[in-house]
Order: structure tokens, then C-alpha cells, then sequence
């Protein structure tokens, strides 16, 4: 079990790594949809990478453009879809 | 009768039917016809037919007012991409030397923190005044506000087959993206075709899915208005999640979607449609790259009632051939393209541009469809084409650059390409064009791009540069200044810094050599590779 502030590192990392720049260090507050970069390729392959990290498959429904705003938005997405995956 | 007349006869029967919807917003025929030849007049007492406008501008009913205005105006759009890196968008408006510029809500931000000064503009329509001097600026009202009374009878100008209708920019292979001249003779070609083939009515509700910038909304626009439908503008969040862009379908009931097979594969794999359906939906059309045979079936077996079509055609001529998929095609490797509409002469030639009856060649296309060439670029337009003999007479032809074969049915069946053009993501990139733009990087000798084919996207890039010069170049740093010059979809996934790149013994780049070292540097990463279809 993983909380989002426990995430969000993981979070940064990977956006880092699929979108390598040199401007402000991400936080967990940065904006995505204004990264230079950020378009339907980066979306799935943060999804990936998020989920093979954390071995998690997040559920279509909750994959709406509010859950990308932020690093924070992505890392709860991923305790949410954590925390319903362990209720059933 | 021309694309924007027919949309102007249709308006005029049905004034009070939606012609457009985004979100709130709702345009009845009425308002677009009336806006579209405020516009249209507003132009004309402003500058001459011919000018040509930039929209550089979002979708929205005001967009496609203004696209409407301009035909009817006999004057040419020129869609921007609005993400379009400032550099790149600044080379396409110098290039069209357009004089009016058209902003929005979305774009005019980016104008005012880094205006540029184009040498042609003499008018931009803007919601707020940008750093710009020397170029009167109106806002969209104030626009519409010069239509005074007693000037309505203003007369618009004929149009001719030849009257250039609209740009739409692509990638070239010198690094300068090539404006590819559509003329209302060409996109009345397309436009009757698909008006005969696709029995729409005012009760069909079509999304506008891909970018006006793209060549596949001439058919939701011009056809989707001609036949009196309702037009759904997909805004940009909603095309970029799948999940979003599912319950926009679902809840719109949305009965003709047009798109590229990335889009909707996106949609199958990472949205609830993976548990639903779509059973509103009478129409899906694809283009733009070939869609998996595999991916294809499943999605047909969640539309249960749609006619789905693979329609083929490079932006130069439009749709050229077409297909209506049927359960048989989904066991072979790849799906057909099909047989040719019935605007368009199509031929497969060979080495020596022998005409090819029966067997492979390469797709050369003439007809009413097929583009007068690149604006300012007569050697790029030089290259395309060839003359042959066509039911008898020599006919100027268009070289796509595809392979094709014609089976003994006359079905023709994609085999690949002859140039390093690539899709990605239904977008083309030329290879020359991203190659350019690494040597345009500070600091970089060397550049070499490669496209893996990958079983979602088509293909991905790669790229190596040799950065001898630069000291502390990283690929964060090249990349970020990439992404400045280059829309996204262009820029490699990785880059690869090297002292030098390998060489031939005649001193060539090695291409194949960094192409094996590429594989080996992926295969190091079984995710990133694993989408990826290895070939020779």
C-alpha cells in the first residue's frame, strides 16, 4: 500500500524520463497539459510505465484529462485505482 | 456545384436545424450561413479574392465560419496547427504570405509572449491586441460590425476549378514543411465522391475527431453540413483521452466518427468501450495509416450496426481508393485498400514508370483530385510527378511514393513505401524533416533519425546526434530544444548523444549499423521495445 505522497517521486521520475527537460524541476503541482510534449504517446506511456512499476491496471473509467492536471492528480489516480483494487 | 456552395444551398433549406455543437455553444444552420457570408463580405471590402487567411485557431463554430467565409470569398485558408512550435508556424506563414491571421481565445496567448513579425500580414482578427505594429487588429465583432447595411449585395467572386481553395502544410524532407495547394476543382472531387458514397442525412450527428489542420474534416465538414447533419467539434482534452472521447460518443450518440486507426485502437485498449459499445454509431471511417487487422476485428465487434470503411488517399489528392470492411479481410495480414473512387484515375507503374496491369507498382494518381503541387517549392512538386498515358491522352500524374498490388479481382493491397516518409500516429513525417531540425540544435555535427514500426502508433522515432562541439549537452537539453522547433509527434522518443556516428568506407552515415545499435539499446528495455514489431 502506497499513499500519493509516497508517489509522487515515482510520478516525477518517469515524466522526467519520458519528457526530458531542462526547465523548473517537476513538482508535484507542476502543470502537465502545458508540458511541451504532453500528447496522446506520453499519456499511454506514463500509463504504462506507472502500471508495470506499480503492477496495477487502472480501470478506463477513471481515465479522464482531470486525472493528468497534475503529478499529484496521476499519483492519486494510482492510490485510488490501489485502493478499489484491494476492496474487491 | 462547389464544396461551400453546397453547404450554403443546404443552410438555406434547414436554417433552423444545428449545424454545429461544442459544448455549450450551438450554431443553427442559419447562423453559420449568415455569420460565414458576413465574413465572407467583411473580406472582400477589406482586401481582394486570393488573400489568403491563416487560422490559427482552435475548432470551433467560428473556425469553420471562417473556412466557409474564405471559400466564399474565393480567398484561401490556411490552418495552423494550434500547438504549432512558434518557429515552425512562423516559417509556414511566411511561406503562404498570408494576410489576415486569425487568433482565438487559445492561440493569442502565445502571440503576445512571443509575437513574430510576419512580413505579409496586414490584418489580424484577435480577441486582444498583440505586440504586433504596423497591422490593424479587430476583434471577431468588429470584424463582423464593418458589414453595414446597404452592402449586402456586395457579389462574390467566381470561383473557378482553379481558384486554390485551401493550404494544408506537411512535413518535407529539406526541413521546410511543404504547403500542399488544394483547389476547389480538387476538394469538389472528394467532396461529390463521398457525397454519393455515404448516404448521411439531417438526422446523422458527426464528430469532428481529427485536427482541422488534417485533411480528414473536409469530409466531416463539407459533406457532414452538405447533407444537412449535425456537426459534434471534438475539443482537443477530449480527443487526447480515450476514456472522455467514449462517453462523448456514447452520450452524444454520435453516428459517424472519421479518424486515424491510432485513435480508435487508443480507444479500445484504454476505454470503457472495452466493456461497451457504440450503438449509435452508423459509419466508421479510417484513414491515414493502416490499422491491425486484430485490433480492427475487436472494434467491429463493438460497433453493431456501423459500416465500417478503410479510405486511402495522401493529402495531395485526398481519398483515392476505399473499402467496406467485411469479415473476410480481417484474416489476412494486412487489410486492403481497395478499389478507386470514382473520381480518381489510379495506376501502379514500374521501375521505368511502365503502366502495371496486374501485379505491384507503384500507386500514381491523376484526375480532378490530384493537387497543382507545394507553394514555392516547384522541385519538391517537380519530384511527384510524371506524365503518362491515361485513357488516351497524357495525363500530369501524382507520384504517392506507396506500393501497391492489384489482385485478380482488382483489389489493391498496400505493400509499403520507396522514400523515407513515415506515419506516426496518422501524422507524416518526413525523416529529412526531423534530421534537419537536430542539426539545427546548438551544437549538434550530426544527426540520423530511424522510424520502428510499432504495432499501435505505426511508427516511433529514434534519433542519434554526434555533439562534438558541445560540451554538457544532454539529451534533456536537446531534446526540450526540439520540441521547439518541432510539433511533438515529430520529435524522437529518445535521442542518442555519440562523439561521432559511424561511417561508411565511402564516408556515408552507417545507417544500418546505428539502426542494429538501436534495436540492441531497446531490446535493453523490454517495455519500451515491446510494442515494437522487429524487422529486417
Amino acid at each position: 500500500m502506497y499513499t500519493a505522497t509516497e508517489l509522487i517521486p515515482s510520478v516525477c521520475d518517469i515524466i522526467s524520463r519520458l519528457l526530458p527537460s531542462t526547465e523548473v524541476p517537476l513538482t508535484e503541482a507542476t502543470s502537465l497539459p502545458r508540458l511541451q510534449g504532453f500528447d496522446s504517446l506520453f499519456i499511454a506511456n506514463l500509463l504504462e510505465s506507472l502500471e508495470t512499476l506499480l503492477e496495477i491496471e487502472i480501470e478506463p473509467a477513471l481515465l479522464l484529462p482531470e486525472a493528468f492536471e497534475t503529478p499529484q492528480s496521476v499519483a492519486e489516480l494510482f492510490v485510488r485505482s490501489q485502493n478499489q483494487a484491494n476492496s474487491k | 456545384m462547389w464544396i461551400h456552395e453546397r453547404v450554403f444551398e443546404r443552410a438555406w433549406q434547414q436554417p433552423e436545424r444545428t449545424a454545429i455543437l461544442l459544448h455549450q455553444e450551438q450554431w443553427t444552420y442559419r447562423d453559420l450561413a449568415t455569420k460565414a457570408e458576413t465574413l465572407a463580405r467583411s473580406f472582400l471590402r477589406l482586401f481582394e479574392p486570393g488573400t489568403r487567411v491563416a487560422l490559427h485557431m482552435t475548432k470551433s463554430p467560428q473556425t469553420v465560419a471562417l473556412m466557409l467565409a474564405c471559400l466564399r470569398a474565393g480567398m484561401t485558408y490556411i490552418p495552423i496547427d494550434p500547438r504549432c512550435p512558434v518557429e515552425r508556424r512562423d516559417l509556414m506563414l511566411e511561406d503562404c504570405q498570408a494576410k489576415i491571421l486569425v487568433l482565438d481565445k487559445f492561440t493569442c496567448p502565445n502571440w503576445c509572449a512571443q509575437p513574430s513579425a510576419i512580413s505579409s500580414l496586414a490584418l489580424v482578427i484577435s480577441p486582444q491586441k498583440i505586440p504586433l505594429a504596423a497591422v490593424t487588429q479587430l476583434s471577431f465583432e468588429e470584424l463582423l460590425a464593418t458589414d453595414t447595411p446597404g452592402t449586402e449585395g456586395d457579389p462574390y467572386p467566381t470561383i473557378m476549378a482553379n481558384t486554390l481553395a485551401y493550404l494544408l502544410y506537411t512535413s518535407g524532407s529539406t526541413g521546410i514543411p511543404k504547403g500542399v495547394q488544394i483547389t476547389h476543382g480538387n476538394a469538389r472531387a472528394f467532396v461529390d465522391w463521398a457525397y454519393e458514397q455515404f448516404d448521411l442525412s439531417i438526422q446523422d450527428r458527426v464528430a469532428v475527431h481529427a485536427p482541422l489542420h488534417f485533411d480528414l474534416p473536409v469530409f466531416d465538414i463539407y459533406v457532414g453540413l452538405a447533407k444537412g447533419a449535425t456537426l459534434y467539434l471534438v475539443d482537443e482534452q477530449t480527443a487526447l483521452f480515450p476514456e472522455a472521447m467514449y462517453r462523448f460518443l456514447f452520450t452524444q450518440s454520435i453516428t459517424v466518427l472519421y479518424a486515424v486507426p491510432s485513435a480508435l485502437t487508443a480507444l479500445l485498449k484504454r476505454s470503457s468501450l472495452r466493456h461497451q459499445n457504440l450503438p449509435a454509431l452508423r459509419y466508421l471511417l479510417y484513414a491515414g495509416e493502416e490499422f491491425h487487422p486484430v485490433a480492427l476485428r475487436t472494434l467491429l465487434s463493438k460497433m453493431l450496426k456501423a459500416r465500417v470503411f478503410n479510405l486511402y488517399g495522401p493529402v495531395e489528392t485526398n481519398v483515392v481508393t476505399y473499402l467496406e470492411i467485411q469479415p473476410e479481410y480481417l484474416d489476412l495480414p494486412r487489410i486492403p485498400l481497395g478499389h478507386p473512387t470514382s473520381t480518381t484515375n489510379l495506376l501502379l507503374v514500374g521501375e521505368h514508370l511502365q503502366i502495371v496491369e496486374e501485379g505491384e507498382g507503384e500507386i500514381v494518381i491523376s484526375g480532378p483530385g490530384v493537387t497543382p503541387g507545394y507553394l514555392n517549392q516547384p522541385e519538391q512538386t517537380e519530384a511527384t510527378r510524371c506524365m503518362l498515358l491515361v485513357g488516351g491522352s497524357e495525363q500530369i500524374c501524382y507520384r504517392t511514393g506507396d506500393f501497391a498490388r492489384r489482385d485478380s479481382d482488382g483489389l489493391l493491397h498496400f505493400l509499403g513505401r520507396r522514400d523515407s516518409l513515415i506515419k506516426t500516429r496518422g501524422f507524416r513525417v518526413e525523416i529529412g524533416d526531423v534530421e534537419a531540425a537536430l542539426l539545427k540544435l546548438t551544437g549538434v555535427d550530426e544527426g540520423a533519425v530511424f522510424a520502428l514500426p510499432h504495432t499501435i502508433y505505426t511508427h516511433l522515432l529514434y534519433g542519434f546526434v554526434a555533439v562534438r562541439a558541445r560540451k554538457n549537452a544532454s539529451e534533456a537539453f536537446l531534446l526540450q530544444e526540439l520540441r521547439e522547433r518541432l510539433p511533438s509527434y515529430m520529435c524522437p522518443q529518445r535521442l542518442f548523444l555519440r562523439q561521432e556516428l559511424p561511417k561508411t568506407s565511402t564516408g556515408k552515415l552507417a545507417r544500418r549499423e546505428l539502426q542494429d545499435e538501436l534495436k540492441s539499446l531497446l531490446l535493453e528495455n523490454k517495455e519500451e521495445v515491446s510494442k515494437i514489431v522487429h524487422s529486417n
